[in-house]
């Protein structure tokens, strides 16, 4: 299937702002309250996307220094231009690779952000690369990791469509055995930030409404991200949990069940924290 | 057991009241008090407590609101037997009577008697049957009474033994209804939700108004806050009573479901950094005037 290069760009740009909304306004800011951003001078932004926590970080403290890092080559380009056309000068952002040492010294940041990227950052990558983000911290740095994990919800066309995703993401993976019952390594994040050697390790569930009652951000991020983004049918398809023509009648009959009235959906941000001791 | 005798609520042995106790006071913090703040209590002298377990819930309203009485139900009188002694050492048994239900059949009370009723189940109901239950519930509501019901719902675990026996607790459950008769298809996929994001729908379907939900975290980690280990470990224990259904319907044989549980157990309860939550679906609505 060929997909339109721009079409995917976009959807991930939406994906991600809805999501970076959807985040900060239940931290009620860019970072959970309990983190002493004061004495942040030095940022780096892991999977920072086009850039918008590292530019909304670089807007709010304009003596601050970011650093926003990805994959993803054609979201950096979004991501400088943004930051050109803000005039903001205190903010810049960087390819690199996963599974290769950052390039940065040792000891260089007071804060190292992550907010999910399930696309390009899997469990198993984790651990190396969270001790290489040891190392650029400096002690007594902190590292806050953040996703958001899709519930339970009234509609039986959204719960087979997610519980397709997981199946798919398992198999992407390699982890066909597991309960299958998760797309982000949300959970992990506090036990991995244990292992990589942080002490005051905690998380914070905050609990979110998918449904159209009040707060919307919930309803537009499991719409806009994952029942009209134009990759997920193929990426279904791709791992073989269905046929392809099934999975578009499911997204069909999900998208018309999402606008009922008295749809419910529930879903969960979980944030995780870690100090890089003294 | 024959099919006729069966009943949608499946209660696996006797929970031990500490573990209910356990539970009720963690899902209350959870919830941040006995109601949600929507829900006015002006006038309210009536409560109805539909599946009141130890009836934790109804001494809190009695000693909260002094004025208040609340007519507690449970499945059978062997169940109230605690509720009532829980009542008695609370001092608010004589602001609380006790009432055995069949949940099959309709509720032995009169239309709009009640101007709250409440439930936050002890017992496992499948989604089919609840919304006769809120029917009833809405037919012994007054005009302008208040519904609350308040369910977990299966969230995600950093422990992926705990999911798998989360999950297999689920599918027995529907399952053994199915053999019993009580569901007309075999269910689907243990995936599928429980009842929480549907009450919403049912609340509206019974006519009422001002139908509102919240979703609460129900924190499993154990070192995440006060009240969590032990919720953690009463869930563990919840889910080793359900050992025998779980291999007499062969999903799994006995050895791998005591790996498990001993693995969740190690994951959830002995290593640092565990995590995990479940859903809590508050929903409320109104009796129209």
């Amino acid at each position: 299937m060929q997909v339109d290069l721009d079409a995917i760009t976009m959807a991930q740009v939406a994906g991600i702002r809805i999501r970076h909304y959807l985040i900060s306004k239940e931290l009620k800011g860019l970072l959970p309250a309990v983190l002493p951003c004061e004495q942040f001078q030095r940022v780096l932004n892991v999977a920072c996307g086009n850039g918008v926590w590292a530019l909304d970080f670089a807007r709010l403290y304009p003596k601050k220094h970011v650093i926003g890092i990805d994959t993803r080559e054609r979201l950096l380009q979004m991501a400088r231009e943004d930051a050109r056309v803000s005039g903001l000068k205190n903010v810049r952002f960087e390819h690199f690779r996963l599974n290769t040492t950052l390039s940065y010294s040792d000891h260089r940041f007071d804060l190292v952000q992550t907010e999910q990227s399930t696309t390009t950052i899997f469990p198993y990558m984790w651990p190396g690369l969270l001790c290489e983000q040891m190392r650029v911290l400096k002690p007594g740095g902190w590292l806050h990791m953040i996703a958001f994990e899709f519930g339970p919800t009234s509609s039986p066309a959204v719960n087979r469509f997610m519980q397709m995703m997981r199946e798919a993401y398992a198999r992407v993976i390699h982890a066909e055995e597991s309960s299958k019952m998760y797309i982000t390594a949300a959970t992990l994040y506090a036990g991995m930030l244990h292992k990589a050697g942080c002490q005051h390790v905690e998380y914070q569930l905050y609990p979110m409404d998918l449904g159209n009652q009040h707060n919307t951000a919930g309803h537009d991020h499991l719409k806009h991200t994952i029942l009209t983004h134009p990759t997920v049918i193929t990426f279904l398809a791709m791992h073989n949990v269905a046929p392809e023509e099934e999975i578009k009648d499911l997204r069909c009959a999900a998208l018309n069940e999402i606008e009922r009235m008295d749809f419910c959906g529930a879903g969960m941000v979980i944030s995780a924290i870690g100090q890089k001791p003294y | 057991m024959q099919p006729g005798d069966a009943v949608p609520w499946l209660s696996i042995g006797k929970p031990k009241t500490s573990t209910i106790r356990v539970q009720h006071d963690y899902i209350l913090s959870a919830l941040g008090g006995l109601l949600p703040a929507s829900i006015p209590l002006t006038g309210t002298e009536h409560i109805l407590d539909f599946d009141c377990g130890l009836a934790s819930w109804a001494i809190g309203m009695v000693k909260t609101y002094p004025s208040i009485h609340v007519t507690a139900t449970g499945f059978s009188e062997e169940e109230l037997y605690q509720a009532r002694l829980h009542a008695h050492w609370s001092q608010a048994d004589t602001h609380i009577n006790f009432l055995t239900l069949d949940v099959n059949q309709p509720f032995p009370l009169m239309d709009n008697t009640f101007d709250l009723v409440h439930t936050q189940p002890v017992h496992l109901l499948y989604l089919t049957h609840w919304l006769p239950i809120v029917r009833e519930m809405t037919r012994v509501l007054r005009p302008g009474g208040w519904l609350n019901i308040v369910v977990p719902e299966l969230g995600v675990t950093s422990s992926d033994a705990l999911n798998h026996i989360l999950l297999l607790v689920r599918h027995a459950f529907r399952l053994r209804l199915y053999r019993l008769g009580l569901l007309s298809e075999e269910p689907a996929s243990p995936y599928d939700p429980g009842v929480g994001p549907f009450l919403y729908q049912f609340l509206i379907t019974a006519g009422l108004t001002k139908a509102s939900y919240r979703v609460h975290a129900l924190n499993l980690g154990a070192e995440s806050k006060q009240g969590a280990y032990a919720y953690a470990e009463t869930i563990l224990l919840t889910i080793s009573q359900f050992k025998r259904l779980v291999c007499e319907l062969e999903l799994v044989d006995e050895y791998t479901y005591d790996v498990l549980l001993r693995t969740a157990r190690k994951d959830m309860l002995d290593q640092p950094g565990s995590c995990g939550f479940f859903y809590l679906f508050s929903v409320s609505g109104c009796k129209a005037v």
